[in-house]
């Protein structure tokens, strides 16, 4: 009985923690997006204010 | 394993995950399965609560990149859906936090509804019930109950060893068996301790059989002993078990009651609201009463089948009180008796020891006569079901087993076992245990479909083991 519970139990965590892994990596993903956007903006924003 | 935690990286400016390991948790020497329990639900909410605030992580990439033109930076951020995206990832971390959290409680509460009583769990229920309405501590109450309980669980998991049928059989020489009837008109009645089955109890030996060794249900069982009146056992015939876990282990009647296939809770004794008795000893149970003694074990595995063999002790040839009596017959006469009076009284009971004596022959012929059908019977039993047979012997003070096997010079019209038709190889409980065979997964399904078909099993009993072997 003690090593099926402690066996169900690290079965939830490890499901657990793939879940969040997952949800992390796309919320770097997204992050990381919005900064590459925000990257060619800027180097936009430079371009149009030496062609000035 | 190291604790998971996100921070953000200054480099890039946006979050990463520091460790990401999957391997199991190890389980720290001492802890118990609560303590465990405990440490994970931590982990669960240090893991939300690691991720850093949507406002926080999108200021920290935006410092990394300045950009004057906010009015681009509010466009870019709607075109990728920026904090649209971030607030449904941050909604689904907590519904997979909440949803991971409630399964490990209810993974730690499935232990109190797999062995306590339902009367005892409904009591606790309405206490909530009451504490709800009246606007009291609900949850107060709830841990109270998994807390007053929790002792007994750790207790009861600390004797792993001693609950053990497997170790029982190898250090103690000890056998533990689930006694069944050879014919219905022996069966006494057990009705009212098992409404999971439609028969009443009342299905055939191989039945019987089947369902211990293809459903593994909580059963009850006993240790036999010699010292006890018909060597402690229910029937003479049965299964010795090889692998369960004893939750109950009473010297006597316990009286237990199935609550479902998977739930027996002993009727007597002071932790009758539960199916853990939190300490057991074996020894005393077996030193202790004169009768059969009972355990109850969940999760049995068959090892063989069992007949007792012992016969019942000869009387001796003389009276051994008739000098007792005599001398009594003396002291006690208010008018001493004479001689020849004295000679005749010793005469008459010599006669009545001879009739006693011819009596009890004629019983035990009787016996003999009966179990030599019925050990012919468990032959059959033992070869359609191939499983070993093991016969129980009282001889000098012990309770010795051994193996039976058949001489290929039966005749097969024969209805019956001569003595000169087999072979005895005494063996201990350890070697019985070494021979157990586990049951294939389609042997097992075979079963199961069998047992079904017969009838025997109430709907709920069916649905438990449908739930039990789901995956065969």
């Amino acid at each position: 009985m003690e090593n099926e519970l402690i066996d169900k139990i690290n079965k939830i965590y490890t499901d657990f923690t793939k879940k969040m892994d997952s949800l992390f990596s796309r919320r770097k993903d997204l992050l990381n997006d919005y900064r590459e956007k925000l990257e060619e903006a800027k180097i936009k924003e430079i371009k149009d204010s030496l062609l000035k | 394993m190291n604790r998971e935690s996100l921070h953000n990286n200054d480099s890039a400016g946006v979050e990463t995950l520091e460790v990401q390991e999957h391997a199991p948790v190890v389980v720290e020497s001492k802890e118990s399965s609560l303590e465990f329990a405990d440490k994970i639900l931590n982990r669960i909410k240090g893991y939300v609560d690691s991720f850093i605030h949507k406002k926080e992580a999108i200021e920290k990439v935006e410092k990394t990149v300045p950009l004057d033109d906010l009015t681009t930076k509010e466009r870019i951020k709607n075109d990728i859906g920026l904090e649209s995206q971030l607030d449904e990832i941050d909604n689904e971390a907590q519904k997979i936090q909440t949803e991971a959290s409630d399964n490990v409680n209810l993974t730690v509460r499935e232990f109190s509804k797999s062995y306590h009583d339902p009367k005892y769990r409904n009591e606790v229920a309405k206490k909530i019930i009451e504490a709800r309405k009246l606007g009291g501590d609900v949850e107060a109450v709830r841990n109270g109950f998994y807390n007053e309980t929790a002792g007994k669980k750790e207790s009861f998991e600390s004797q792993e060893k001693e609950r053990s049928i497997a170790e029982i059989m190898k250090e103690k020489n000890l056998v533990i068996v689930h006694a069944i009837p050879l014919t219905s008109f022996e069966r006494k009645s057990t009705r009212e301790n098992n409404p999971v089955l439609k028969s009443n109890g009342y299905q055939d030996f191989k039945t019987s059989v089947e369902i211990v060794s293809g459903l593994s249900p909580t059963i009850s069982t006993s240790i036999p002993s010699p010292d006890k009146n018909g060597n402690g056992l229910y029937y003479p015939s049965g299964i010795i078990l090889g692998e369960g876990k004893i939750l109950s282990a009473r010297s006597g009647d316990s009286g237990s009651v199935a609550h479902g296939m998977y739930k027996r809770i002993p009727k007597f004794g002071r932790e009758n609201q539960t199916a853990i008795q939190s300490e057991i000893n074996i020894d005393k149970v077996v030193e202790e009463g004169n009768y059969y003694n009972e355990l109850t074990v969940e999760s049995p595995q068959v090892a063989g089948l069992f007949y007792d063999l012992t016969e019942d002790a000869e009387p001796p040839l003389e009276n051994p009180k008739k000098n007792e009596l005599l001398e009594n017959m003396v002291r006690y006469s208010e008018i001493r008796p004479s001689e020849e009076e004295l000679q005749k009284e010793a005469d008459r009971m010599d006669k009545k020891w001879h009739e006693y004596i011819v009596e009890q022959q004629s019983e035990r012929d009787e016996k003999r006569r009966s179990r030599k059908f019925q050990l012919y019977k468990m032959k059959k039993y033992s070869e359609e079901m191939r499983l070993p047979l093991y016969v129980f012997k009282k001889e000098q003070g012990e309770l010795k087993k051994y193996k039976v096997t058949f001489l290929s010079t039966i005749n097969p019209e024969s209805e019956t076992i001569e003595e000169a038709d087999y072979v005895l190889e005494e063996v201990t409980a350890k070697d019985i245990y070494e021979s157990k065979k586990d049951i294939p997964s389609e042997e097992r399904a075979k079963m199961i479909e069998d047992i079904k078909s017969k009838g025997v099993l109430s709907d709920s009993a069916e649905k438990e083991v449908d739930k039990k072997f789901k995956n065969l």
